[in-house]
């Protein structure tokens, strides 16, 4: 006597849920993908994490020319606010600036940093000149700009 | 593409030393799939021993921990090997099994279509592994900085020293191949797996459609994250130590043990998992005589927790108090299931067929499968009870991770119950009899 399921009835319900674990289960995109245009997916990853802030991801390859390794760069947008936008791009800015300090200029409850601000050496302005004394803008793109403590 | 392929095959040519080095008399299914991950786990280690030691990184470092490493695994695989039986057995393949690799296929396809794209990736994993490739070592001072505590500097560092191993090797930071790396880690616990199965259940047929019904659970869609490696080495990791207490091999225990030291320097739920696995073999009757055994899990981690500890790289969980927060969250139960039916997992088919497999099959799992099954219900409450003491809001958690989450032990659970309806529906597997042991 098998130990199996014990009657027919209990092995068609194995096998009813064995076949719905397979279809349930079953990843379509996985087959999907085989026939799709790989350059239009590439372009679609490669500014998928920045199309909240369209042409930031260039901005900061910009910045990454201009802002020399070890330096403190700090990030500015018009009407920060932490939950929005500002932190959206300062945590995304560190990737492009690795082997440089981003410096967040607004904090979690969106008070602004002045001690940071004194810190920075560099500021990178999303669609925006920076409106802070000290800086000298360097740079100019269609996605903002780059600034440099004089 | 070159330098990811190239990693990949060192892995394997590492692994198999390392595998075979550890279980003598390791099938071909068990050292194939556990070759990659464990291999190339090795030279990360290297790297995190070079920076303690004030060593800067290079290529030529990482070549030579590689052939290092693969000359001492070798005779170590040697020497364990005098007596082990030379006729190795492995898995039968299946027409079945090209609709895996199909599968599998457009997995790579996925995986490769462009560079990583997860915030998680940018702002963590990539993040930090950047960070140390230009510095050529781990900078903890950078790590510890409260600038930045956005890259949380507390998870285990693993995956960032594997994406080292890839820069190192192509000379220059490029995140664009990393995704081959994830085919490789999903293949190589599906390798595993599919052994398993056709060990259990004698169909290749049986098995090998099995393992089809797997491959979206081992193809992790986070790419970058650390979800696709920690689903290869936990999954891998409790399979085998479930694969020793079931055939009574101390050696396999051993070998999920190292699996299981890996997890816990992938991820923090890699750490718990340990603690889930201990627990498991803690209720399993002949599992408590084992549970020495993960030893190899306590010495691989035993590194970072000190390294953490010394440079005060704190998990947000644990920061503030942490008790408040459980009260608080636990005073409000409703939110928890009404943030659940807002965030639902998907894939409410598969969903429903684990839920008929489980009640049409409790017993036998109970009987065949306590250990599996108490490290799921285990390692379920440790993400309960994370969510409880975080210091974000329980919403918050549930849109943000309860999928992803879940999918470190969606593969384990539908393993399980898969194995177990396979055993059913071929009814071969008699009450209370032991898995015959073909390796043996």
């Amino acid at each position: 006597v098998s130990e199996g399921v014990g009657s027919r009835w209990h092995r068609g319900l194995a096998v009813a849920a064995f076949a719905l674990i397979l279809i349930g289960g079953f990843e379509s995109h996985y087959i999907r993908v085989l026939f799709s245009d790989r350059s239009a997916a590439e372009e679609f990853f490669r500014e998928l994490p920045y199309r909240k802030l369209p042409g930031y991801r260039q901005l900061l390859l910009d910045a990454a020319n201009l802002v020399p390794e070890g330096s403190r760069v700090a990030f500015w947008m018009p009407e920060a606010r932490w939950q929005g936008g500002y932190r959206y791009g300062f945590e995304r800015s560190g990737y492009f600036l690795a082997g440089r300090q981003p410096v967040p200029l607004i904090d979690s409850s969106d008070q602004f940093r002045e001690d940071n601000l004194g810190k920075s050496e560099w500021i990178i302005c999303w669609r925006c000149e920076v409106p802070f004394p000290g800086f000298e803008t360097v740079w100019r793109g269609a996605a903002g700009s780059v600034a440099k403590r004089t | 593409v070159t330098a990811a392929l190239l990693l990949v095959v060192a892995g394997i040519a590492i692994g198999t030393f390392a595998v075979r080095a550890v279980v003598p008399d390791a099938d071909r299914t068990l050292i194939w799939g556990g070759a990659f991950p464990v291999g190339v786990s090795i030279p990360a280690f290297v790297l995190l021993a070079a920076s303690l030691a004030g060593a800067d990184w290079s290529r030529g470092l990482l070549i030579a921990s590689f052939a290092l490493a693969t000359i001492a695994l070798a005779a170590a695989a040697r020497l364990r090997g005098r007596g082990a039986s030379e006729r190795r057995s492995g898995l039968t393949a299946s027409w079945i099994d090209a609709g895996s690799l199909i599968v599998l296929g457009g997995y790579a396809v996925y995986a490769t279509a462009g560079p990583m794209a997860e915030f998680d990736f940018l702002a963590m994993w990539g993040m930090k592994g950047k960070e140390f490739f230009l510095s050529r070592g781990i900078d903890f001072a950078w790590l510890a900085h409260p600038w930045n505590q956005y890259t949380h500097p507390d998870y285990p560092i693993l995956l960032t020293l594997i994406y080292d191993e890839l820069a190192l090797l192509q000379g220059s930071w490029d995140d664009r191949w990393i995704g081959v790396l994830f085919v490789a880690f999903a293949g190589s616990v599906l390798l595993i797996l599919r052994g398993v199965l056709e060990r259990e259940s004698g169909s290749k047929h049986l098995a090998a459609l099995g393992t089809l019904g797997l491959v979206p659970f081992a193809a992790s869609p986070y790419l970058g994250m650390a979800e696709g490696p920690l689903i290869a080495f936990g999954t891998s990791g409790v399979i085998l130590v479930r694969e020793g207490l079931r055939r009574g091999q101390s050696s396999l225990v051993t070998l999920g043990a190292v699996f299981l030291g890996l997890a816990a320097n992938t991820k923090n739920e890699g750490l718990t998992l340990c603690l889930a696995v201990a627990f498991g073999l803690l209720v399993s009757g002949e599992g408590r005589r084992l549970v020495w055994r993960l030893w190899p899990a306590v010495v691989l981690i035993a590194p970072w927790l000190v390294l953490r500890s010394i440079h005060g790289l704190q998990t947000d969980l644990m920061g503030g108090s942490v008790l408040e927060r459980v009260v608080s969250h636990l005073r409000e139960p409703a939110l928890f299931l009404e943030s659940m039916s807002r965030y639902p997992l998907g894939k409410p088919l598969f969903w429903t067929g684990v839920a008929i497999a489980v009640v049409l099959l409790l017993g036998r799992l109970v009987r065949r499968d306590r250990f599996l099954l108490t490290v799921l219900v285990v390692q379920f409450g440790f993400f309960m009870a994370a969510y409880l003491a975080s210091p974000h809001s329980i919403d918050w958690h549930f849109r943000y991770s309860w999928e992803r989450v879940l999918s470190q032990l969606t593969l384990m659970l539908a393993f399980v119950v898969v194995s177990n309806l396979i055993a059913a529906i071929r009814g071969s597997v008699r009450e209370g009899e032991h898995i015959p042991d073909a390796a043996g």
